[in-house]
């Protein structure tokens, strides 16, 4: 029996199948990684060698519904007979016409991740519970230090965004190839200014993981406040989707200013 | 000079160096091997409106 892979049609005796298990509280996926049993010389002369993953299929199952989506799941659900439920992802299979509607509506609702300063974080900013430069005392606020801050790496398919509170763990970087679950610590040395009328803060250093080989392809990182007890998240920075090799890889911080600056108040 | 590889230090003659955009890429025959990446971040705002009276 052929199988296609990134070569072309191969046999499937020439390779091995290996399964690779990923689950968190959202998904549970089962990536099928195929490899060629021996190194293979191609025709243009081109050697493949063995640890080359030369097909791979996941199954994904989803375990609860994307963000936004389970209101409508709530609705659609209704509107069939119930012997016909079922319609939520860790039911039983759906019938057509709900597959039809899942289909439809997976153009609408995909897990991502979106730039954002969190909700939340606005509410605290005017409950005065992130301290992102030392202060004098006054009369109201003793605290006279900085808060600590960290930046940790989601996957593609986290769902990262505004509706954030707290730091967590789901859809994080698993905690292998050199990552450490948590993230790093981000570098502040400079105090938030501000000019005309709008404020800014930037950390005053790159963050860079290194000799990283990430579990999976990421896309986003999520600053908090690491002094916190509950590790509040401030905000979700995103860029195009990465995958480091026992690498480096780099968060370059944009210019401190009024225009650029990481957080921006205006 | 030695690269930190997914097979362990390797010297870097011994590679295929592939650079562009922020990645860079080095090839053991044919297969990578390191990926290094350098990603600029964009900054986020928050937008005051204060309520006149």
């Amino acid at each position: 029996m052929n199988i296609m892979t990134t070569y072309g049609e191969m046999d499937r005796s020439l390779v091995v199948r290996d399964r690779v298990l990923f689950e968190n509280a959202r998904e549970r996926t089962v990536n099928l990684e195929y490899r060629l049993k021996n190194p293979l010389r191609m025709m243009d002369g081109r050697i493949v060698s063995s640890n080359e993953v030369i097909k791979r299929s996941a199954h994904v199952r989803l375990k609860e519904w994307p963000v936004g989506m389970d209101m409508f799941g709530d609705i659609i659900a209704a509107s069939f007979p119930r012997r016909q439920r079922g319609f939520t992802p860790t039911g039983t299979h759906p019938g057509e016409a709900q597959k039809r509607l899942l289909r439809r509506l997976g153009h609408m609702f995909r897990f991502a991740n979106t730039q954002a300063l969190t909700t939340a974080f606005k509410v605290e900013i005017l409950n005065g519970s992130h301290a992102f430069g030392a202060q004098a005392a006054n009369a109201v606020r003793t605290v006279t230090t900085k808060d600590t801050f960290k930046m940790a790496l989601y996957l593609v398919s986290a769902s990262r965004g505004a509706a954030d509170t707290v730091y967590s763990t789901t859809g994080e970087l698993a905690g292998t190839g050199n990552y450490t679950q948590g993230g790093t610590a981000v570098t502040n040395a400079t105090a938030p200014t501000s000019t005309g009328t709008t404020s800014f803060w930037t950390p005053s250093a790159s963050v860079s993981w290194a000799n990283l080989t990430s579990s999976g392809a990421f896309d986003a990182a999520v600053l908090y406040n690491d002094a916190a007890t509950s590790k509040n998240e401030v905000a979700v920075f995103t860029f195009g989707s990465q995958s480091i090799t026992a690498g480096t890889f780099t968060l370059t911080m944009p210019t401190n200013d009024a225009t650029t600056g990481l957080i921006r108040i205006a | 000079m030695v690269i930190n590889t997914s097979r362990g230090p390797v010297d870097d003659r011994f590679l295929v160096k592939k650079e562009g955009g922020g990645i860079v890429e080095y090839y053991l025959g044919g297969e990578l091997v390191h990926r290094s990446v350098i990603v600029q971040l964009t900054g986020a705002i928050v937008a005051v409106a204060a309520q006149n009276f």
